[in-house]
This record gives structure tokens, C-alpha cells and sequence, in this order.
């Protein structure tokens, strides 16, 4: 399409305040009037409203618009939705472009309105050099399998699997464990109404196993996901068993005869259990397994069994990997509780009679080791005055830095049910706050005080152990007198932090999901996208994603449900065509052995056959655009980030003072989400940097940094996610590879390497954003503009090189 | 654990102790608060976030702190009280706010003595008792050493005279 045909909309948001308080909006829509194009500027105060769409549509029509570029938010947030507009007034969706001036700008520079203003105009006029090479895409469309694979058996994937079985579509549910029931089939009772736990989980874990759209397996860890929405290829690992589950009828007689006994995790180790064991006698598949680790291989169970007529024990069973192929993914991993004993003063492993609050928890339970006494291990006696102490590794920046959420509860239930089954003890609850904001919360901690138990504002300093009674002396200030005091008890119960469940992490790299700083699961938005992850198709439900107690978890197991059903029930999903293709002109395999693309791509998306012209498997090609930065000839390109595309964005935002300038590009995954967050954070920093969004920041070629260099930038940065974190396997250690001598190639040219930055942060790391924003800008007003301008010239000529050699 | 070495800058001091939630761990471990009731390091952060500062530097708390750094392990929001107060301590005797006499006379005993607090006659008595024998003289002339190379005596003189 030539200059002249090219008819742009643009449309300046004011996003009520949010923007138009700090960014003058009718400035930025004039000033951009005259850019290359721009056939009508406006700007309008919620452009995302419907006669903001509308707006669009009518210029659409009357001035024969085949471009829209709008200037509000983060593409993170509306793109979606102005896509749908522009397709709607008839233009390809592809022929439309965001300028980022709300997260990027007016909220993290809220300071600084004029120079904001300045820099809202640079972002409009690098959308509008970028919308005038798009071309017109056609999204992919690929068949959706309509099962589904729930990761974790707690109470929210339970539910998950539930509601998705429900509504008739094939559901497996796979389990680490031996069995399902989670944290919740350990707890006694639930607050606020003090339901039994197990009594209302067990039907459900029934209902599981008897479902005929569910399928269980339990035992298994998954190790490997691949391919992508609609049509995930999962490998599990299946530990053995060594009983065969479908001859196994759980009646327990190998038990009765194994000689072994180790302590039972699930009793938190205050109970025995046999080698040849079922956790709890609600199991769910009610099916035996054998520790290996604590078996002696005597094989009484084996003759037992025999003897009972089966033959389910099965010493040769090897672990295997399954194969599963899902349309979408519910992660529902849950929690583990913090091990106090990290944090000295609490005693925890000094005084054998301070515990935890789910060994309480276990002791209170009438099927538990002590069958509902609560005794002391020290000597076994049962304590007359408890203290149960709160935020033990919460809201502490030795341990865990966040609220855990549910443990204020949790403690007044612990409480109440003591001093339920023994009025005469005295019961102190130690906290900092009591948080109780939900239903009938807040009641059932009325309930404990006029029950008479003792509330002491503080948080103790030590915890310790009186050699001679055994008892636990708790040094603090009562908050409420304003003095120190010291109380006596005889056994404490700290009521722990939530953590992340182990192995969150590998696991979040194997999806290629992020994790957030606290190392919980990182949802795609905290207020719209609360179940979804950042790549379609995977979800969270439940405290994978942080903290929740038991009705948030079931509601978020529902959620993630009715998430993945909407996927599922379409034949096809719609897919984004930014993918990678290969222009068989310029490819030299075919006079030369080459094949660098193949070996780059993570996915084994290209072919490169001897004498023949590359060819990349569109179902295949994730788009991250790590084979067209590494192309040696140039014959790859990245729809919708062609290098025509990315070299105007440069230009544009290079245009005016570029030497004050950071141009920045940054991974649509991680840096780029990181920078949103800072402005949604409302983290301030000075407003130098010019953001390029990519898809992978192994798509930034050397070109483009010796370009930005030769049109004068101050500074360049290229971000991506973590090492091992990266959405696209390896694409950031791709770009790693490729930049790291780029600083030599700048320092022989003259110009100053610490110019050019090489940073990974996350998607949760806006506050580490900001500040880089500012550690860079202090860097350059160190060294100064006339320093940055004489190196620029001086490298001129080699950078001029290098780009031609790379072209 | 941010130290605060120099004087300059009070606000970064207010803006640290705003970080605090009144927990009261510091008050709950301090040894000097189950002694003498006029320290109350909570209470000081709190006066420090949104009372005086000028209340806090005049005033006697500051120069109560044993600076045993118990409560700097404990906080969990990691304010390093002990380094704080040192901060206000030198922040003070810039303005011109000298420390009580009781802190001047332990000072003075450290000049005089090498040690904050000599073994008193009743210690060296009990000490023969059990036969642990004598305690050693202290190094009193490397401590007086130290005061005068780091200019201390000469600075608290001129801010003594300025008063």
C-alpha cells in the first residue's frame, strides 16, 4: 500500500482522570494531527466505552479510515476489545494499534505532567509509524479437545473437576499424592459453623471417584506440557504404587500384618502408619500403596493377600509416564504450611510443647492420634492454659512478607473448639490484628470472646521453656497496657504462614506460567483475570494462586471451570497469527548447509531439510520470534513485529532529543506486564524511556539496539523474564547469547557499554522496574548529554557497518 | 538493615519509622524496658512517625537504648531500631542536644576507665570468693585515644559551650 493510501483514526483516551489529569489529551490528539497518515485525531473521554467504539465506527465509515490507533491503556488491557471494534466497523483487527499512556505514562509520572504530556506524544507517534506497516492478518483457528486436565486434588480442584465432569466434558484429575483431599481432609473442623471437615469433604471425594466423565490418577507428577490452547500434549510420571489398583479392594488386612511403622504425615508425624498404608480411612481411590522407602520386603502383605484371594500386591511395578491430551488446564496445587522452626524465637523444636496448629488440629480430632486429647509431649499431661500465637512467619520480612489470610480464623476455631471441649482451660490468643472480613466471620470472633477466652494484643519477642515444669514463658508487650509482660502457659500453638506448595515453581515452569515475588502462581490480572494465567488455556484455582480459605477455594475451583468450559465448548479457538514465516527467496539453506533457525526455535517448529527452503509448522509456532532475529539472511519475519515494524517504532521515538532517551523493549510476558504493574502500582519514576513491546525478547536483533544507537538514543534496554522462567522456553537465554557481545561491539565503537542493559524481571516486579527507570536515568545524567552525543557520532561509522552487514 | 550514619537526613528516619504496625515485639524483648518504664522503644517509633521529632531528639528516651540489637533481630518488619537511634543520638548533639548526665557519667566512665561500667568493690569481693580472680585493667588510653583522633570530646565541648 502506498503513503497516500494509508488512512489513520487516531483517538486519544482520557480515561476519565486517570490519564487526562496528568497528560494534556486534546495537546497530544492536535500535535499528532500532523503525523504521517493521520487522516482524524481526537480525543475522547472513555474511548473503551461505547460511544468511544462507536466514535470509531462512524469515522470509519464517513472518512474511509484503514488504520486505528488509540492511545489509553496498556494493550494488555483493551486490546482485545478495540480489536473487536475495529474488526466490526470492518477493518482487519490487525490494522490497529495501542499506545500505552495510561500504565506507562500518566500513572508513573503523575509528577511530571509536561514532560508525561511530551512522552504520550512519542508513544502516539510510535503506534502510528508501527500501524502504517501492519498488514491485514486472518487469525488461525485451531480444534479445541474438549478435556480437561485438573493438577492437584484438594478442595478446589475437586471442585473443578466436579462442575467441568458436570457439564459433560472428560476431566483428568491427577494427584501427587495416594490420595485426593488436600490440606482440607487433615483439617477437624471448618469455621465458621464448625461443619465437620472430612464429613463434607468425603462425599465429594466420592462423588470423584465414582463420576464417569472424571478420571483419576493419583501418584503421578506431571513433568512436561506442550502445545497450547485447545491442545496441550501433557506427560505425567507415575510413581508406583506396587498394589495393582484395580485389584485392590482396601480391606485392609495387609495392614494388620506389616510389621513396619513410620510416622504418618498425614497425622503431621504424631501418629504411626504402616509401610503398606492408606492415609485416612476416607482415602479416595480407597486403595493401597507401599513406601518402599520404609519396607523391609518380608512380604506378609503379599501372602495376606494371597491368602484373601487377590492378588493386588505387585513388588516389579515400575513407574511410567502417560501421555494426556487436554484443551485446557486447571492448576490447583494448594499450599504448604511454613516450618516455624526457621524462625528461632518461637521456640518451635526446642520445646517439644510448642506445636503447630495443624498438629492441634489433628490432636482435636477424635479419629486423630490422641482420639481428641490434647496433650503436651513433654509429659503427656493435658495443659490447662494454652497461648495461641498468630502471624508466626506472616507479615514478617524475616519470613513471609504477606498476610496468609486465614490463620486469625483458623486460631478462633482452634480456640473455640478447646475451649468447647474444656471450659475450665484457660485459652489466650496472642495477635497483632484479627482479621475476620467475611461471612460470619467476624460473629464467630464475638462467639470467642463471650466464650471467655483471653485476647492480648502483641506478638511475642521469645518463647521459652521453663527447664523445670516444662512450661513456656511468652516475653511481650501487652499492646493494650503499653507494658512488657510475661505469660505463663503450659503448651503454645503457633499458627503458621501459607506457602506455596513444593515444587510450585518447577511446576510453573513447565507450563510456562509465572510466579509471583511471594512465589505463589501469578494471575493474568488481579481484578478481571483473577483464574486465568498469562498464557490462554491454564488456569488457577485455589491457594496455588495465594492464600484462600475453604469457600474461596470451591468458589475458584467453580471459576476455573466455567473458564476452561468456555473454551471447550467450541469446536475451534481463535488464535493470534503472530507467528514466524519464511520467505523461501531469501532462505540460503538452499545453496548452503545453514538451518540456524531450527536449532533456535524451542517449539521444533521449523524443518530445514538438506537443499531445501526452511519451513515453519504454523500449529507449531508459538511466535516468539527468536528464529527471525537469528536468521543470518534475513528470510524469517514475525507477523505483526516485522523488522519494518520495530525499526519505525525506533524512529519515532528517537525522533526528539534522543540522547535523554531509553528506548526499551520489553517481553509482552514478563517486562513488559512488570512495567503495567509499576504504573498501576503508581511507582513514580522520570520519564526517559520509550517502550517497544515484543513478544519475547528473543526477538530483539543486534540491529536494532546499533540502530537506536545511530539515531542517538541515550540508553537501550532489553528485558525479558527470569532465566527458566521465559513464557517461551529459552528465548530469553536465546537473547542473552545474542546481546552479551554486543557490549564489546559497542565499547571498540566508542560508546559507553553500560549504556546498553540486559534485565530480566517478572511480571510481579513493578517496584524493581521502577527503580532500574531511575538507576538508568541517573546513569545518564551522569554522564551527560554532550558525552552521549560525542560517543553516538563517534560510532557512527561502525554501527552504520554492522547494520549492513546484518542486512 | 538500613544504618543511619550520618545526620542528614531526618526525614528518611520518619519515613523508616512509618514502616512500623505496632506490634510491640521490640518492647516485648528490650531489657532496658523491664527495668526503667521512661523506655519505650514502640512508643518512640511512634512518636518519630507521626508525633515531634523535635519531642523525640529533646527528650531522654534515645540515649536509654542499651543498643543490644535484640529488637533489630526480632522486627518483622525489619526496622533496625538500635541503628536508628544512633542516627537521632548524632542528629541531637548536631542541634545541639546533649545527652542526660547519666549518659554523660557512663561516657565519662569509659574515659576514665576503658570500661561502661567498672566491676564495683562488691563484684571483686564476690570474685575472690569464688576464687575467678581479678578482672584486667582495661585499655583506658586507647579508648581516650579514639576520642580525641575522632574529634568527640572536641565536638561535644564546642556544642557544651554553645549552650
Amino acid at each position: 500500500m502506498k503513503n497516500e493510501d494509508i488512512r489513520i483514526g487516531l483517538y486519544v483516551c482520557h480515561c476519565g482522570f486517570n490519564i487526562a489529569g496528568v497528560v494534556d489529551c486534546a495537546q497530544v490528539a492536535k500535535d499528532s494531527e500532523k503525523l504521517l497518515g493521520v487522516v482524524v485525531s481526537k480525543d475522547y473521554k472513555y474511548m473503551c466505552s461505547d460511544p468511544g467504539q462507536e466514535m470509531i465506527r462512524r469515522d470509519v465509515e464517513e472518512l474511509d479510515l484503514n488504520r486505528v490507533v488509540v492511545a489509553a491503556c496498556s494493550p494488555r488491557m483493551h486490546e482485545v476489545t478495540f480489536r473487536k471494534c475495529v474488526e466490526s466497523s470492518g477493518v482487519n483487527p490487525y490494522l490497529f494499534e495501542m499506545a500505552n499512556i495510561r500504565e506507562m505514562d500518566s500513572w508513573c509520572h503523575s509528577h511530571v505532567p509536561k514532560e508525561a504530556t511530551e512522552k504520550a506524544k512519542d508513544l502516539v507517534a510510535m503506534a502510528v509509524a508501527k500501524v502504517r506497516f501492519l498488514k491485514p492478518l486472518d487469525t488461525l483457528k485451531v480444534p479445541v479437545v474438549s478435556k480437561a486436565l485438573i493438577i492437584g486434588g484438594g478442595v478446589a480442584g475437586i471442585h473443578a473437576a466436579l462442575d467441568l465432569g458436570d457439564m459433560g466434558y472428560q476431566v483428568y484429575l491427577v494427584e501427587r499424592s495416594t490420595t485426593i483431599g488436600g490440606k482440607m481432609a487433615q483439617l477437624d473442623k471448618t469455621f465458621p459453623t464448625l461443619d465437620c471437615s472430612i464429613c463434607i469433604l468425603g462425599p465429594k471425594m466420592v462423588e470423584i471417584a465414582r463420576h464417569p466423565n472424571v478420571e483419576l490418577i493419583t501418584n503421578v507428577e506431571v513433568t512436561k506440557v506442550d502445545g497450547y490452547i485447545g491442545n496441550f500434549q501433557i506427560t505425567v510420571h507415575r510413581n508406583p504404587r506396587y498394589i495393582d489398583e484395580e485389584l485392590c479392594n482396601g480391606c485392609g488386612e495387609c495392614t494388620k500384618v506389616c510389621p513396619i511403622e513410620v510416622p504418618n504425615t498425614y497425622e503431621e508425624g504424631l501418629g504411626p502408619r504402616k509401610a503398606i498404608y492408606v492415609q485416612f480411612p476416607q482415602a479416595i481411590p480407597m486403595r493401597y500403596a507401599i513406601d518402599r522407602d520404609a519396607c523391609i520386603e518380608c512380604y506378609k502383605c503379599v501372602d495376606v493377600c494371597t491368602e484373601q484371594g487377590r492378588y493386588a500386591i505387585d513388588f516389579g511395578m515400575e513407574p511410567q509416564d502417560m501421555k494426556l491430551d487436554v484443551g485446557t488446564i486447571v492448576v490447583a496445587t494448594g499450599y504448604d504450611m511454613y516450618d516455624p522452626g526457621f524462625i528461632k524465637q518461637y521456640g518451635y523444636g526446642v520445646s517439644s510443647n510448642v506445636v503447630t496448629a495443624l498438629e492441634i488440629e489433628r490432636m482435636l480430632n477424635a479419629a486423630g492420634p490422641t482420639f481428641g486429647r490434647v496433650i503436651r509431649f513433654s509429659d503427656r499431661k493435658e495443659p490447662k492454659t494454652i497461648a495461641f500465637v498468630t502471624c508466626v512467619g506472616s507479615r514478617d520480612k524475616n519470613a513471609q512478607i504477606y498476610c496468609s489470610g486465614f490463620c486469625c480464623m483458623y486460631t478462633l476455631k482452634n480456640a473455640v473448639l478447646l475451649k468447647e471441649h474444656f471450659p475450665e482451660m484457660d485459652i489466650y490468643i496472642i495477635f497483632m490484628d484479627m482479621r475476620t472480613n467475611f461471612k460470619g466471620y467476624e460473629e464467630f470472633f464475638n462467639r470467642a470472646r463471650e466464650m471467655g477466652i483471653k485476647f492480648v494484643r502483641g506478638h511475642p519477642d521469645e518463647i521459652f521453656e521453663d527447664p523445670e515444669t516444662g512450661n513456656l514463658i511468652l516475653s511481650l508487650e501487652d499492646l493494650s497496657k503499653g507494658q512488657p509482660v510475661d505469660i505463663e502457659v503450659e503448651m503454645v500453638v503457633l499458627s503458621q504462614a501459607v506457602v506455596p506448595s513444593k515444587g510450585t515453581k518447577e511446576l510453573a515452569q513447565i507450563l510456562t506460567v509465572s510466579t509471583d515475588n511471594s512465589g505463589f502462581f501469578l494471575e493474568s490480572h488481579p481484578k478481571l483475570k483473577p483464574i486465568d494465567s498469562a498464557t490462554d488455556g491454564i488456569f488457577f484455582a485455589g491457594s496455588s494462586q495465594g492464600p484462600k480459605d475453604i469457600p474461596y477455594s470451591v468458589a475458584q475451583g467453580s471459576a476455573a471451570a466455567s473458564r476452561s468450559a468456555r473454551i471447550m465448548s467450541h469446536d475451534e479457538w481463535e488464535i493470534e497469527p503472530i507467528i514466524a514465516y519464511i520467505d523461501p527467496k531469501k532462505c540460503r539453506n538452499k545453496s548452503v548447509k545453514c538451518g540456524v533457525c531450527a536449532t533456535k526455535c524451542p517449539y521444533g517448529a521449523i524443518t530445514v531439510l538438506e537443499n531445501q527452503e526452511a519451513i515453519v509448522t504454523q500449529a507449531k509456532c508459538h511466535g516468539c520470534g527468536t528464529c527471525v532475529a537469528d536468521c543470518p539472511s534475513d528470510a524469517i519475519s514475525q507477523q505483526h513485529f516485522t523488522d519494518a515494524q520495530i525499526n519505525a517504532q525506533i524512529h519515532a521515538a528517537l525522533d526528539k532529543n534522543p540522547e535523554k532517551k531509553i528506548l526499551g523493549f520489553l517481553c509482552n510476558w514478563c517486562s513488559y506486564a512488570g512495567a503495567d504493574l509499576a504504573g498501576i502500582s503508581r511507582h513514580q519514576f522520570p520519564p526517559n524511556i520509550r517502550p517497544i513491546r515484543v513478544m519475547c525478547s528473543g526477538r530483539v536483533k543486534r540491529e536494532f539496539v546499533f540502530e537506536a544507537f545511530l539515531k542517538g538514543a541515550g540508553m537501550v534496554m532489553i528485558s525479558g523474564c527470569h532465566p527458566a522462567d521465559c513464557h517461551y522456553i529459552s528465548g530469553n537465554y536465546n537473547a542473552e547469547k545474542r546481546i552479551k557481545p554486543v557490549f564489546k561491539i559497542l565499547e571498540n565503537a566508542g560508546i559507553n557499554p553500560k549504556r546498553l542493559r540486559l534485565e530480566w524481571f517478572s511480571a510481579a516486579e513493578g517496584e524493581y522496574y521502577a527503580r532500574i527507570m531511575r538507576e538508568m536515568v541517573d546513569f545518564i545524567n551522569e554522564l551527560g548529554e554532550d558525552t552521549i552525543r560525542a560517543e553516538n557520532e563517534k560510532a557512527k561509522p561502525l554501527l552504520e557497518r554492522m547494520i549492513k552487514r546484518g542486512t | 538493615m538500613t544504618t543511619f550514619n550520618t545526620t542528614k537526613d531526618l526525614d528518611a528516619i520518619k519515613a523508616y519509622a512509618n514502616v512500623c504496625f505496632q506490634c510491640g515485639v521490640c518492647m516485648g524483648g528490650c531489657p532496658v524496658a523491664r527495668v526503667n518504664d521512661r523506655f519505650h522503644p514502640r512508643r518512640l517509633i511512634r512518636e518519630l512517625a507521626i508525633g515531634s521529632s523535635e519531642d523525640v531528639l529533646k527528650g531522654e528516651t534515645i540515649w536509654l537504648c542499651a543498643q543490644c540489637h535484640i529488637c533489630s533481630e526480632t522486627c518483622p518488619q525489619g526496622i533496625g531500631i538500635p541503628d536508628l537511634i544512633i542516627g537521632l543520638r548524632n542528629f541531637a548533639i548536631n542541634i545541639g542536644v546533649l545527652p542526660p548526665e547519666s549518659f554523660v557519667k557512663n561516657v565519662k566512665q569509659l574515659v576514665e576507665t576503658g570500661r561502661l561500667v567498672p566491676p564495683s568493690s562488691r563484684i571483686e569481693q564476690l570474685r575472690d570468693r569464688l576464687g575467678l580472680g581479678r578482672i584486667e585493667q582495661a585499655a583506658a588510653e586507647e579508648v581516650q585515644h579514639l576520642i580525641t583522633n575522632t574529634k568527640f570530646k572536641k565536638l561535644v565541648n564546642s556544642k557544651r559551650e554553645n549552650q
